[in-house]
């Protein structure tokens, strides 16, 4: 049995990892905390679930959410954040708007569904499971775990063989160093909110079809392992959010089912608080990096 | 109703304690209500309830936990104990079905559910039957994948759901994933006898066993008036939460026809407590009022063809 | 006169909902970024809850138990927090809260669980809460005129120049800690003996963010300005239907847009304007004498 929970914990750690991703490439860039994540990516599910129910195909509503996520992320990102970039303590205020936005996505969510969760119509997957070395797979984790390597790969890809994602780990260095050199930081703006919410939005569709369940709060619970996954990973460290995700997923499961109920939660939230103290920029960032470490 | 036109105000809590408080002493002081009815959740009465016994209102409610009435005058539940309602589906596990080792899962935030498997448990065990280890999880939980391999690899005879509509569909759904075989018997209380329990369910719901407070078509006349009558309004079948609100209101309405003209709060009170084989949609037809409480028989339903039917043997 | 009646209610809760704000309003204007609030009145009511309903002890005693409680807590947090900075300090805070969630579901016996403690007998009234808020704007209030608040102010707008004024930054951080902490340990016995039950969710996600949008809404530098907050966001949902159901929507939006338009709150912002406003009367009235002595 420990097998089979590893591999779903491995399953569910591969979403947190994409939801991750997203939150940590625009933390990693922008220096910006974006709680409003959590509502992009639960926006995500509710598109997927609306593209099916009006008739198209599973690959369709990837497809839409993911686009949606992306446009809603980038007008976020216009209405909100931009704004602020030129403040004092843009930080807090990033925060501060972040919050904002997402009550109001969730507000919109919670009138939309009229309270209530949500699914998925039945057979959009296959659901008999195959067995492979013993363990029982069904599609939809397959499907889970094909996207995600995709997702990474194709984000690999983008910043360290193409032009844009130069640009982007320009911008990510130093902001005015990278605009002297010509960068257009409107443009690496908008790619980077984009892909960060498109990220989030296949995240809320396969989490949706994973556990049967669209609800307005969907998004809660993900944001805080979020938060845990950026710092066990190391802020700014791809590699890191998904190997922290995956861990994460992981651990998460076998807790469950090994340790009386309640305590991965709080062994979870101890670690988060004691890695914050002893290496805040986590197990794969830059070890020099700005940790915010002040003076006495 | 004996000349005096009722007044019906509608709010949304919000689920929100403090919206609840301030709804109560709206209602009561600044509107003058006779009656407060609800709130529907046991967190929110709780809450409200100590307040409505000060206040000197007649407060009547749907939700499930015992305490909300316990030392008050003035509270009254439309509902029955969960002692009394899952007695029934305890027994009917262990004297019709008649498995050899359970397994149970139930949401351990919310009173009503943990009472709910208690009863069971208690009626069960009683009949010597063997349980495997717990598994708990919380209201807002929708990963269950971790919950459901476990209990597959216990390899139970039967399993017992103390979840919600939404939560025991999925659940069930991540059981069958993870391998459980149709043989064993999945078995819930009043919340897999809902609608959305069957909607959200589907094909996996087919020979599950469930509690009801109201069979579904209705049992009586009345019930079968209050089935039409539904559809017409509101354009779908009514569920067992529909049929306990109409039920309450049943209660509501003869305590006013009891109290008379122009009633007083307190009269108000004592029709409320006097309510005896009181004609109502749910269980078998007959509901009385004592200590405050709504007490009336509960059916056993399985799901066959997608449909809720009374379960053999009862 | 009924109407007074009716509405007291309301009154208490924005009593309270003052308190909580107050608290999250000393670590802010101190300039350290913690958002422990939450958590620290979740340890004030528990400790509180469970000497009222299970030993019997009155208010007055149980308060003083977990105002000294929040205060210890919060000193205690200060320690680990003070390598830390921004987002990483509030990742730290936000960790912490979660982890007395966490531990509030787990440690059945003495929490009660997921289920959380009833039965508390109602001790609190108006008055009461009405004396504890005036008390408590008046040591704030009292700070903020002597050295220590100008110590704050400097703090939060510039570490490295009050550093190098010699101000030891660590003692007034986890002065401000301790503070906050006490408020928010005595205001988390307050609303425990208000409101008859008190479960581990309520101190959740969503008392993070209305308590935060209240002293972002009233402002951060003046005492008055987290109450401002508190009575805009309690009050304004009673005012409509619309406004009460969408009251995530409501006050997801003040938020947005103040943080983005008036982003010293409301009370800092109006004080702000009719400063300058008198600075630019005192600097034209100065100016025309000189103009006038200059004449001849």
């Amino acid at each position: 049995m420990l097998a089979q929970q590893l591999f779903n914990g491995l399953v569910v750690g591969a979403v947190y990892a994409l939801f991750a991703l997203g939150f940590n490439l625009v933390f990693g860039v922008h220096k910006i905390m974006n709680l409003a994540h959590g509502a992009v990516f639960m926006i995500g599910a509710f598109a997927g679930l609306f593209t099916v129910n009006a008739g198209l195909p599973l690959w369709a509503a990837l497809i839409f959410a993911t686009v949606c996520s992306g446009l809603l992320a980038v007008v976020t990102e216009l209405l909100v954040f931009r704004p602020l970039r030129s403040t004092t303590e843009a930080e807090f205020a990033f925060l501060i708007g972040s919050i904002g936005v997402d009550m109001i996505l969730v507000n919109i969510a919670l009138r939309v569904s009229d309270a209530r969760t949500l699914r998925f119509p039945f057979g959009i997957v296959p659901v008999e499971p195959l067995v492979l070395f013993g363990l029982r797979i069904t599609p939809l984790q397959l499907i889970i775990v094909g996207a995600v390597v995709f997702c990474a790969a194709a984000l690999a890809w983008y910043l360290h063989r193409t032009s844009y994602g130069r640009q982007v780990r320009a911008v990510s260095n130093n902001e005015r160093a990278a605009i002297l050199l010509g960068v257009e930081p409107r443009s690496v703006y908008f790619q980077t909110f984009f892909i960060s919410g498109a990220l989030a939005g296949i995240a809320g569709v396969l989490i949706g079809l994973a556990f049967n369940s669209i609800s307005f709060t969907m998004g809660e619970p993900y944001m805080l392992r979020g938060f845990v996954i950026l710092i066990l990973g190391g802020l700014g460290s791809l590699v890191g959010a998904v190997t922290a995700g995956l861990a994460l997923g992981m651990v998460q499961t076998v807790a469950a089912v090994y340790l009386p109920v309640g305590l991965s939660d709080l062994i979870v939230y101890s670690l988060l608080f004691l890695v914050l103290l002893v290496r805040p920029n986590g197990f794969f960032g830059d070890p020099v990096a700005d940790a915010r470490v002040a003076r006495r | 109703m004996a000349g005096d036109t009722i007044k019906l105000a509608v709010e949304d809590d919000g689920s929100d304690k403090g919206q609840a408080l301030t709804l109560l002493n709206k209602f009561a002081l600044r509107d003058n209500a006779s009656v407060v009815i609800g709130p529907s959740a046991s967190p929110l009465s709780l809450s409200i309830a100590p307040r409505a016994e000060e206040l000197g209102i007649p407060m009547i409610t749907l939700a499930y936990s015992g305490a909300i009435v316990e030392n008050r005058t003035w509270v009254f539940k439309s509902t029955d104990t969960t002692a009394n309602q899952f007695k029934a589906i305890g027994v009917y596990t262990a004297e019709v079905l008649k498995p050899k080792l359970c397994a149970r899962v139930w949401i351990r935030d919310n009173d009503a559910y943990v009472q709910n498997v208690k009863t069971w448990t208690d009626a069960v065990t009683a009949k010597g039957i063997k349980l495997v280890d717990d598994t708990s999880v919380l209201l807002a939980d929708t990963d269950f994948t971790a919950a459901s391999t476990k209990i597959v690899s216990q390899q139970p005879d039967c399993i017992y759901l103390a979840l919600s509509p939404e939560g025991s569909a999925n659940f069930i759904l991540q059981l069958r994933s993870a391998g459980l075989p149709s043989t064993t018997k999945i078995i819930g209380g009043t919340t897999m006898s809902t609608r959305s329990f069957l909607d959200a369910a589907g094909k996996a719901a087919e020979g599950t066993f469930s509690l009801a407070e109201y069979t579904p078509g209705g049992i009586n006349d009345l019930g079968r008036q209050f089935e039409s009558a539904y559809k017409a309004k509101f354009g779908e079948k009514p569920d067992t939460f529909a049929a306990l609100g109409y039920s309450q209101m049943l209660i509501v309405g003869t305590a006013l026809k009891q109290a008379g003209a122009n009633p007083t709060r307190a009269a108000i009170r004592d029709a409320l407590g006097k309510v005896r084989d009181m004609e109502t949609v749910l269980g078998h037809g007959k509901l009385s009022v004592i200590d405050r409480i709504a007490h009336y028989d509960m059916t056993i339903l399985t799901v066959k063809g997608g449909e809720l039917v009374p379960a053999p043997q009862q | 006169m009924s109407f007074v009646y009716a509405y007291q209610p309301l009154l208490d809760l924005l009593l309270i909902n003052a308190g909580f704000a107050l608290s999250q309003y000393v670590v802010l204007r101190a300039g350290v970024f913690s958002i422990a609030t939450p958590g620290i009145v979740a340890i004030g009511a528990y400790t509180a809850a469970i000497m009222m309903a299970r030993h019997g002890i009155s208010i007055w005693g149980a308060a003083a138990a977990a105002t000294a409680a929040g205060l210890i807590v919060g000193y205690a947090l200060s320690i680990p927090l003070a390598r830390l900075r921004g987002p990483y300090q509030a990742i730290a805070t936000l960790a912490f809260v979660q982890f007395v969630i966490a531990f509030a579901f787990y440690a059945e016996p003495l929490t009660g669980g997921a289920p959380g403690i009833d039965n508390i007998p109602k001790q609190v009234s108006t008055l009461g809460l009405l004396c504890c808020v005036a008390a408590t704007v008046y040591v704030l209030s009292s700070i903020n005129q002597t050295r220590l608040g100008r110590i704050f102010d400097a703090l939060r707008q510039d570490e490295a120049v009050a550093a190098s004024l010699g101000i030891s930054i660590w003692f007034h951080h986890a002065l401000a800690f301790a503070l906050s902490g006490a408020i928010g340990g005595l205001f988390g016995a307050l609303q425990a003996g208000y409101v008859y039950a008190i479960e581990p969710q309520q101190y959740g996600f969503a008392m993070l963010t209305t308590t935060l949008a209240a002293v972002i809404l009233g402002g951060r530098r003046s005492v008055w300005g987290p109450i401002a907050g508190a009575a805009i966001m309690t009050t304004l949902p009673e005012l409509g239907r619309s406004l009460a159901d969408n009251r995530l929507l409501v006050n997801g939006l003040l938020l947005t847009l103040i943080i983005i338009f008036l982003p010293r709150g409301l009370v800092d912002g109006l004080l702000f304007m009719r400063d300058r406003r008198n600075d630019r009367a005192a600097r034209d009235q100065a100016s025309l004498k000189i103009q006038k002595t200059a004449q001849p």
